[in-house]
């Protein structure tokens, strides 16, 4: 069986393992918990060119109390940034993080921007994501409450580690 | 490695396992049940493989490897916190790899009452800075929004859309008009302050204004005319209390004068009562772990009430925002906190620092007698030398986690106690009009209080006051200092400089400028020199004198909305042709806001102006700007031409600078020519263009179209 690790990173609070258990358990809770140190899931996804069991690295959200480190991307065959969309801060956040990560590795990264059951930030500039869109190598749009687009997001995951 | 070694080392519950040459491992400690479901024959097996037991410990185990075969006898390192899924069990584990005295050892402790004392804190902290977070960005957007609704507005008699949006906004949100009386507000603010809606909004704001005034004495928000944030506490009738964040914001009308006051407010009670869960949280600063602005008001009062002298020192960290834009915010968080702990280093323990602001640093710093005795100097001579040692500190070369190099400046105010003040709020505010002063002349980057900083800071303010009725009471007037030809002897451009006339007083751009960047007025003056310039070309034009003139451009005009329509506007009035007019930007406007900035000047040079860039060779451009960006022409900065004939080094750069404007068929000119030896050396250079005393000083206009003529 083909194994490929990847990895979730992202800023504090956007739903980094809300995500995750919702793609392998179909769970969500309202609560936020925060993440501490490194969870890795297995999923097996059969639906790409090719079966493979995707190993999700959940890693602790960067932020003043955590720190990156490079070392968890080692082996990744992809990497999956996740920002809030009510927070229009995370996107900036996000590309602060790529931009670390780019230093270490120049593995296929995607967007993805959660809560979208939720209204988007006031401020949210379109225009700001369009610029940075580029960056990845695809754009999804979630809700690991609602579940939307979360399986999409990782079938097409699968196929980009598998291409 | 025996128990009391792991446990001194403060790894209780842990496994202790040696690798052999092998690869294989032996279980030399430990050995509860969590192991044997994380490694089943770790307990009945003398050498065992750890196999796919751990994803993560497979991972960690390519870094313990590589420590293990290299030549240092001791080294150790960490995997950090993993949870492991297991059937019926989780896990939270920590891995150390460790070599000692040549045998290499895997520890695997089990982490369990770390990671949930740490998910607590963090819980706590994270709510905070997410929470914070929002509601930052929703006072920022709101206010930028009003404040853009009461400019563009400014002239209708309909309030209608204001209303509407600040009726639906999610904050508090109350409308003055320039004397601080209330036009609008919103029911938000009502449900703040537990007040029906028909509750008079004066009491609202007034109690509003005493509580700023009381709680931050040393600011003086509403007579400064200044944006302010802060926290404020209110007791409310029930013995209940509220913590409300409040942001004030002057709208500044295109004549300058404050035409309206925006003040958002969100009730951050909930927040405060997370923080104060935890004492550590509440008093000290997160990312430095230093004691906080609230830790700090506290521990000067005990000081004061002490009554043993003591200096307070005023740290400020240069344009660190710019860090953070260039370098990203987690690179900046990371560089703040090698900077807090280099300042610690520098200081004894008695003393007490304190993270005051984003970049500034607090410091109250006591007589230590017996210490002065040994090193024979003054108290104040030792905290002068120590200020200068804390300086070196903060401005030796970081590196950040991804060993990018980052230089700081760091500028330093003093004020002692009791000499100038026992006054807590007065100590502080002088130490602050210290490091205003450092900041603006000192070449050491520390003042120390003294009754020249009041009188210059009494200027500052005047000045800042009368700079709102310069334009109004015709006090302002532009001079052009041509630029020449240096082949020809033809003026061919010229720069236009403005002066101010405050009665009797002739004030320099180099002292007003900063008066108006600190004051919002810098708009409204950059947009008075676009207008006037404008006219004087048209009058250059009747006179048959068809020559550009060039404008400087601050850093602040970048946020006037709406700026190019106005020069466009102007220019179309007075029937100039858009090649006439000349914007010098300084090579720091291109490297803050590159993004902003270059969608700017492509819009200027889409209408037909030509940009210069200014005092350039000593803004440390990237030279891809030069490539990328619309620019005509460089200003090689006076400072080179001064010594050019004497410093080879000058010289060099001048020559390299010229061959570089030459290559990219950019226009050159050079400031400051004063002496005919400069002259020549440019000449030789093939310099194009030159400015100067020797040429011409700046003159009137009257003065500079006879001087063309004749």
């Amino acid at each position: 069986m083909l194994q490929k690790k990847v990895c979730i990173l992202g800023p504090t609070g956007v739903g980094k393992t809300s995500l995750i258990k919702q793609y392998i358990e179909g769970i969500f809770s309202e609560k936020y918990q925060t993440s501490i140190g490194v969870k890795i899931d297995k999923k097996l996804v059969s639906s790409g060119y090719t079966p493979v069991q995707l190993m999700i690295w959940d890693l602790e959200g960067i932020d003043e109390y955590c720190g990156f480190n490079p070392r968890y991307l080692r082996g990744a065959s992809a990497l999956v940034f996740v920002c809030d969309q009510t927070r229009f801060s995370s996107l900036a956040q996000v590309m602060n993080i790529l931009s670390i990560c780019r230093n270490h590795s120049d593995i296929p990264a995607i967007l993805v921007l959660n809560k979208n059951d939720l209204v988007p930030a006031t401020n949210w500039d379109d225009a700001e994501l369009q610029k940075q869109a580029s960056k990845f190598k695809d754009v999804f749009l979630t809700s690991a409450k609602t579940g939307s687009n979360v399986g999409k997001m990782f079938d097409a995951l699968a196929n980009i580690v598998t291409y | 490695m025996n128990a009391s070694i792991l446990s001194t080392l403060g790894i209780v519950d842990c496994a202790v396992l040696l690798r052999d040459e092998t690869g294989s491992f032996e279980l030399k400690e430990g050995g509860s049940d969590w192991l044997s479901a994380l490694i089943p024959n770790a307990k009945n097996q003398h050498n065992f493989e750890l196999g796919d037991s751990s994803l993560f410990l497979a991972d960690f185990l390519i870094d313990a490897n590589q420590l293990w075969q290299s030549s240092d006898q001791n080294d150790n390192l960490g995997s950090g916190i993993w949870t492991e899924e297991l059937p019926q069990l989780t896990l939270y584990l920590e891995a150390f790899a460790c070599k000692i005295d040549g045998e290499r050892f895997l520890i695997i402790k089990n982490a369990e009452q770390f990671y949930f004392e740490r998910r607590e804190t963090l819980q706590i902290a994270r709510e905070l800075s997410i929470s914070n977070d929002n509601m930052v960005e929703r006072h920022d957007y709101l206010n930028e929004r009003l404040h853009s609704l009461l400019v563009d507005n400014a002239n209708s008699e309909s309030r209608l859309p204001l209303h509407e949006a600040i009726r639906s906004a999610s904050i508090g949100v109350i409308i003055t008009d320039h004397h601080l009386h209330v036009q609008d507000i919103n029911p938000v603010t009502y449900k703040i302050f537990n007040q029906p809606e028909h509750q008079s909004h004066h009491q609202i704001l007034s109690d509003l204004k005493d509580n700023i005034e009381r709680q931050y004495p040393e600011k003086d928000i509403f007579t400064a005319n200044i944006p302010w944030q802060g926290e404020l506490f209110f007791h409310t009738p029930h013995n209940s209390s509220k913590w409300i964040k409040v942001n004030v914001n002057p709208v500044v009308a295109p004549n300058g004068k404050i035409s309206n006051w925006i003040i958002s407010l969100s009730d951050q009670t909930r927040l405060k009562h997370l923080l104060q869960t935890n004492e550590t949280l509440a008093l000290h600063d997160p990312l430095t772990g230093l004691p906080n602005r609230q830790y700090f008001w506290q521990s000067l009062q005990t000081s004061i009430n002490d009554e043993s002298p003591f200096f307070l020192i005023n740290i400020d960290i240069v344009n660190f925002k710019n860090i953070n834009e260039v370098y990203g915010y987690l690179a900046g968080d990371e560089l703040l906190k090698q900077v807090s702990k280099r300042i610690s280093s520098e200081l004894h323990e008695s003393d007490f620092i304190t993270r005051f602001g984003a970049d500034e640093f607090m410091i109250v710093r006591y007589e230590n007698p017996s210490d002065l005795v040994s090193k024979g100097r003054s108290f104040e001579e030792d905290t002068l030398a120590i200020a200068e040692s804390l300086r070196t500190a903060c401005e030796q070369t970081l590196y950040t986690s991804d060993f990018r190099r980052c230089e700081l400046s760091v500028k330093i105010g003093l004020a002692q106690y009791p000499q100038d003040s026992s006054r807590a709020e007065e100590l502080l505010n002088f130490a602050d009009l210290a490091l205003s002063q450092a900041k603006l002349k000192s070449s050491s980057g520390i003042e120390l209080f003294n009754d020249e900083i009041k009188i210059a800071s009494k200027r500052r303010v005047l000045l800042g006051e009368a700079i709102r009725l310069a334009i109004d009471n015709n006090e302002l007037e532009i001079y052009l200092q041509p630029i020449f030809d240096m082949k020809s002897g033809k003026v061919v451009k010229a720069e236009a400089l403005l002066r101010w006339k405050l009665g009797n007083d002739l004030v320099m751009p180099d002292e007003f400028i900063p008066v108006a960047e600190n004051s919002d007025m810098i708009n409204v003056l950059g947009r008075w020199v676009i207008a006037r310039t404008c006219e004087l070309l048209k009058q250059l034009a009747e006179q048959d004198i068809h020559i550009p003139i060039s404008v400087n451009f601050s850093p602040k005009q970048i946020y006037d909305v709406n700026l190019v329509g106005f020069i466009k506007t102007n220019l179309e009035t007075m029937g100039i042709d858009p090649q006439l007019l000349d914007l010098e930007i300084t090579e720091g406007v291109l490297i803050k806001n590159h993004d902003k900035v270059s969608a700017f000047l492509h819009e200027l040079k889409q209408i037909g102006l030509s940009i210069s860039v200014d005092d350039f060779g000593t803004g440390y451009c990237s030279l891809a700007y030069l490539k990328n960006l619309p620019i005509d022409t460089l200003k090689i900065d006076r400072s080179f031409i001064i010594d050019i004939a004497t410093d080879e080094g000058d010289h060099a750069i001048v020559e390299a600078i010229i061959a570089l404007a030459q290559k990219l068929k950019l226009n050159v000119i050079a400031e400051g020519i004063e002496t005919s030896e400069q002259q020549n050396m440019l000449l030789s250079d093939q310099c194009q263009n030159a400015q100067g005393f020797l040429y011409s000083k700046a003159l009137p206009i009257k003065d500079f179209m006879h001087f063309i003529k004749h």
